[in-house]
C-alpha cells in the first residue's frame, strides 16, 4: 500500500517522477498534461517537462503524452517507458495499447477515465497499486453536453498523486482554457466540472502480484518495410496519401459474405500499411480489416482500389468512448 | 523612400536612417512583462515572447508550418487580444514571400529586429532569399528554424535537424537550443550578435520540432525594460567597432584590393556584381561570420552579468571536470538524456564520460571543441539527420581533432525525431569505450535504436 504523498517524498529525495498518458486524438489529453505541468511548475523548486508524442494523427487515432518532474533540473529527454503514473484517458485506446506497459516492478499509480470501479478497472487491465477511476465522459455530458472526460481526469490525477493542491490545478486549468480562447461560459462549465470531479474520483490501494507486472516490449527490428511505399504514392488514385488525416470521415471494411478475392490491391495501395490480412497460398491476401482507428488518415486509396467495394467512407462522430465511429 | 536620408557608411552601406522613426517606435512600445515572471510555456512560445518584448520588433511575418505554427499563432493571438499594441503580424501566402518580406523590412531599417519562424520544407521554400540574406549584412534578421526532417520520404513532421544542416552554408549564424529557457535566452542574445558591426550576419536559432517545440517547461521571462536595455546597450557598445575584415586586411598588409564588403541594404534584394567583386563579397561574408566567435563571447558575458544566467556558449560541457576518458558529442534535446546518464555510464561501464553539446553549429566552434576533447581517448559523435557518410557533425568533429590519435565512432540515431532512449545512449557509450580500448573505430558508421545496432557500414 502506498503511503499518502509518497510521490512528494520521492521528489524530496531527488528522484525523477515519470508520467505517461494514453488517449485518442481530439480527446483533450494535452490539456490535462499541460494543466498538470503548469500546476507543478508553480513550485519554483520543481522542474517539469511535458510533451506529446505528436504525429499526423487524425481525430480518433491513439495519442500519447509524457510528463517528467523532479526537484532542481530535468535533463532526461527520452520518452517515458517505465512510468510511475500511467493515465488512460480513453478506454478505446486501452483496448489497443497496454497503457500500463513498463509498470509493475515498483509502486505505480494508475488513473483511468471509466465508469468502472478501481477494482473492476484493475481486473480488466491487470493493475496493482493505487488505482483511481472517474466517470469522466459522464461528467462531460453533464456539464459540457459532450462526452469529454479530460478535465475529470485532471481532477483524478490531482487527487491520486497528491503532488499539487487542487486550487493550483484549477488555476492552471483556467489559464490553459484561456490560452485556447475558450468562451467564458464554456470555461466556467469546465471549471465546475473539475470541482465536481474532485468529489467523484474513487481511489483504491489494490494488491500487487506477479499478474500485475507489465514488462516493457523491447524493440527487435523494423523488419521488412514496404519498399513499395513510394510506388504507392506515385500511383495514388486519390492524391491524399501524403497529407494529414481528413477530419469528419472514417473508412470501414465489411465483408460478411467472405467475398475478398485476395487481389491485395488495397494492401499495396495503403500508404500506412495497416490493412490486415491472412496469406492464403491459393487465394492470396484475404483481407479481414484494417487498423483504421489507429493510423488511417482516410486517404481513400483502399476504397478506390478494391474491385469488390468492400471498403467505404462514412461520416465520423465521436463515440461515447472517444473513438471515431460511424454516424 | 525619397525623403529618407540615405547615409553611406563604408563598409556597412546605407542605413536609410529616418525610414522609420525609431524613437517614436521605442516610445510606443507597451511592455508585455513589467517584472521577472515564471510561466510554463512550450518551446514555440518561448521563441515568440522576445518578439513581443523587443521594441525593435515592430513587424513579424510568417506562414504556418508544423511544428513551427504555434510561434506565429502565439504572436497573432497576443496582437489580436491587444496585448501587443503597435505590433503587426503579417501572414503571407507562402514561405518564399515571407523571406522576401523580412528582407525588405530589415533592409529598410537596420534598427529593427525582423523575424519569422519556419520549419523543414518551409525553410527550403525560403532558400533563394535566405541565401541572399546570408550575405546581405542584415544582422537584424532572425529566422527561427523549428527542426523537422526535410525534403525526404516518407513525410515526417517530427524533429530532425536535416533542415538546419541542409542550410548550413546559407550564411546564417546557426545556434541549436534545447529547453525553453535556453531557447528564450538565446533569442535575447542573437540580435546583439548579429547586429554587431563586426558581424552583421543574420541569425538562425533552432530547436527540435515536437521534442522541444511542443515540450512545456517553466520559463523565467525577464522584464521588457531589461530585455530592451540589454540589446540597446550591446548595440551602443558595439557602435563604431572596427569590422574584422579591415583588421584582416591590415594584417595582410592590404595587399588585396579593398573588398567591397556590403554595398548597402539593397544587397539582400538582388544587387548584381561582376565576378571579381563577388569574391570580395564572399571574403567579407566569411570574415564577418568568423568574427561571431569573438562577439558571442562578449555578448554572453554581458548577458550573464545582467540576467544571472549563463550566456550563449558555443559548446555545453558536462562531466569534463572529471577528466573523461570518452566524450559523446551531440546536439539537441536528446543530449539531456546523455547528461542524465553520466553517473550510470560510469557505474555500469566503468568509464568516465563527458558530454559535449554543440550549441553554435555555424560557424562551428572548432577551437573550443578541440580544446575540450584534448584529453579523451575516444569520441562518439551522435548524428540525428540523414547524411551520405559518417554524419554532418562527425565531419566537423573530425576536422576539429584532426591529427589526434583518439578514434571517432560515428552514430546515427533519432532520425525523423525517433526517441533516443537510455539504452541507446548506453550502447553508444559502450561502443565508444571499446574504441578507446582498441585505439581505433570499429565501423565507419552505425545506426542505433533502442540499444540495438540496426545498421552500419564496415571500415574499408
Amino acid at each position: 500500500m502506498l503511503p499518502v504523498s509518497y510521490l512528494a517524498r520521492r521528489l524530496a529525495r531527488g528522484e525523477v517522477i515519470d508520467l505517461r498518458g494514453d488517449g485518442k486524438a481530439g480527446g483533450g489529453l494535452v490539456l490535462v498534461m499541460q494543466s498538470f505541468a503548469a500546476a507543478l511548475a508553480r513550485d519554483a523548486a520543481l522542474a517539469v517537462h511535458e510533451w506529446p508524442l505528436f504525429s499526423s494523427a487524425r481525430r480518433g487515432a491513439n495519442v500519447r503524452a509524457f510528463l517528467r518532474v523532479a526537484r532542481g533540473q530535468v535533463e532526461a529527454a527520452c520518452q517515458v517507458v517505465e512510468p510511475d503514473i500511467a493515465l488512460l484517458m480513453n478506454e478505446a485506446a486501452g483496448a489497443e495499447v497496454d497503457f500500463a506497459e513498463g509498470t509493475g516492478g515498483r509502486a505505480a499509480i494508475y488513473v483511468l477515465n471509466t465508469r468502472a470501479t478501481p477494482e473492476e478497472a484493475a481486473a480488466r487491465h491487470r493493475l496493482g497499486g493505487r488505482v483511481a477511476t472517474v466517470a469522466g465522459d459522464d461528467l462531460g455530458r453533464e456539464y459540457l453536453g459532450r462526452p469529454l472526460g479530460n478535465v475529470a481526469v485532471l481532477a483524478a490525477l490531482v487527487r491520486s498523486t497528491e503532488l499539487v493542491e487542487p486550487v493550483l490545478a484549477r488555476d492552471a486549468l483556467a489559464d490553459n482554457l484561456g490560452k485556447r480562447r475558450i468562451p467564458a461560459a464554456l470555461a466556467a462549465a469546465n471549471l465546475a466540472l473539475f470541482d465536481a470531479a474532485l468529489e467523484r474520483v474513487t481511489v483504491r490501494e489494490l494488491p500487487e502480484s506477479s499478474t500485475t507486472l507489465h514488462p516493457r516490449a523491447h524493440f527487435a527490428s523494423y523488419g521488412a518495410l514496404p519498399i513499395g511505399a513510394q510506388v504507392a504514392l506515385r500511383t495514388s488514385h486519390e492524391r491524399r496519401t501524403s497529407g494529414y488525416g481528413r477530419p469528419g470521415v472514417v473508412i470501414e471494411f465489411a465483408d460478411p459474405r467472405g467475398r475478398c478475392n485476395g487481389c491485395s490491391l488495397c494492401v499495396a495501395q495503403c500508404p500506412d500499411g495497416i490493412i490486415q490480412f491472412t496469406a492464403d497460398p491459393r487465394r492470396g491476401a484475404i483481407v479481414h480489416g484494417a487498423r483504421f482507428d489507429t493510423h488511417c488518415k482516410a486517404c481513400r486509396e483502399c476504397v478506390t482500389a478494391c474491385p469488390l467495394d468492400l471498403f467505404r467512407e462514412v461520416a465520423a462522430v465521436t463515440r461515447p468512448d472517444g473513438a471515431a465511429g460511424e454516424t | 523612400m525619397e525623403s529618407t536620408a540615405r547615409r553611406l557608411v563604408p563598409p556597412y552601406g546605407a542605413t536609410y536612417d529616418g525610414s522609420i522613426d525609431l524613437d517614436a517606435l521605442r516610445a510606443a512600445h507597451r511592455p508585455r512583462f513589467l517584472e521577472r515572471t515564471r510561466k510554463a510555456v512550450d518551446g514555440n512560445t518561448a521563441a515568440a515572447i522576445p518578439f513581443l518584448q523587443w521594441w525593435r520588433a515592430a513587424i513579424v511575418a510568417g506562414f504556418p508550418i508544423t511544428p513551427a505554427t504555434k510561434w506565429l499563432e502565439h504572436l497573432a493571438a497576443e496582437v489580436a487580444r491587444g496585448d501587443a499594441r503597435g505590433k503587426r503580424v503579417k501572414l503571407l501566402e507562402s514561405e518564399h514571400a515571407v523571406a522576401d518580406y523580412i528582407a525588405g523590412v530589415a533592409a529598410a531599417c537596420r534598427g529593427l529586429v525582423v523575424g519569422t519562424a519556419t520549419s523543414s520544407v518551409g525553410l527550403d521554400h525560403m532558400t533563394e532569399s535566405i541565401r541572399s540574406l546570408g550575405a546581405s549584412g542584415l544582422g537584424n534578421v532572425i529566422v527561427v528554424d523549428v527542426c523537422r526532417a526535410t525534403a525526404n520520404y516518407p513525410l515526417c513532421i517530427e524533429g530532425d535537424p536535416s533542415d538546419l544542416l541542409a542550410h548550413r552554408d546559407d550564411g546564417f549564424i546557426q545556434v541549436v537550443c534545447r529547453g525553453v529557457q535556453q531557447i528564450y535566452d538565446t533569442l535575447l542574445q542573437l540580435p546583439a550578435i548579429g547586429m554587431d558591426p563586426r558581424v552583421l550576419t543574420p541569425t538562425m536559432p533552432s530547436y527540435y520540432g515536437i521534442k522541444d517545440s511542443h515540450r512545456s517547461g517553466a520559463l523565467v521571462i525577464e522584464p521588457d525594460a531589461e530585455v530592451n536595455g540589454f540589446l540597446d546597450d550591446a548595440l551602443r557598445t558595439a557602435e563604431g567597432t572596427s569590422p574584422l575584415v579591415e583588421d584582416f586586411l591590415a594584417a595582410e598588409g592590404a595587399a588585396h584590393p579593398t573588398p567591397p564588403g556590403l554595398l548597402d541594404g539593397d544587397t539582400a534584394l538582388g544587387s548584381c556584381v561582376t565576378s571579381d567583386w563577388f569574391q570580395g563579397f564572399k571574403l567579407a561574408q566569411k570574415q564577418r561570420l568568423s568574427a561571431a566567435h569573438r562577439v558571442i563571447a562578449e555578448v554572453a558575458t554581458a548577458f550573464e552579468a545582467r540576467f544571472g544566467r549563463p550566456g550563449l556558449s558555443p559548446i555545453e560541457l558536462h562531466g569534463f571536470d572529471q577528466r573523461p576518458e570518452i566524450a559523446l558529442v551531440c546536439m539537441g534535446p536528446d543530449a539531456g538524456t546523455a547528461i542524465h546518464l553520466l553517473g550510470r555510464i560510469r557505474d555500469q561501464l566503468g568509464v568516465r564520460a563527458g558530454v559535449a553539446v554543440v550549441r553554435l553549429l555555424t560557424p562551428f566552434p572548432t577551437v573550443d571543441l578541440a580544446a575540450a576533447l584534448a584529453g579523451v581517448h575516444a569520441v562518439g559523435v551522435i548524428n540525428n539527420a540523414h547524411h551520405h557518410g559518417r554524419g554532418h557533425l562527425t565531419l566537423d568533429v573530425e576536422e576539429a581533432i584532426a591529427g589526434r590519435t583518439a578514434p571517432v565512432e560515428a552514430f546515427f540515431c533519432g532520425l525523423g525525431g525517433a526517441d533516443v532512449s537510455t539504452t541507446t545512449w548506453l550502447a553508444m557509450a559502450r561502443t565508444t569505450a571499446e574504441a578507446a580500448a582498441r585505439g581505433r573505430a570499429g565501423r565507419r558508421w552505425r545506426l542505433v535504436h533502442e540499444g540495438l545496432e540496426i545498421g552500419g557500414e564496415d571500415l574499408r
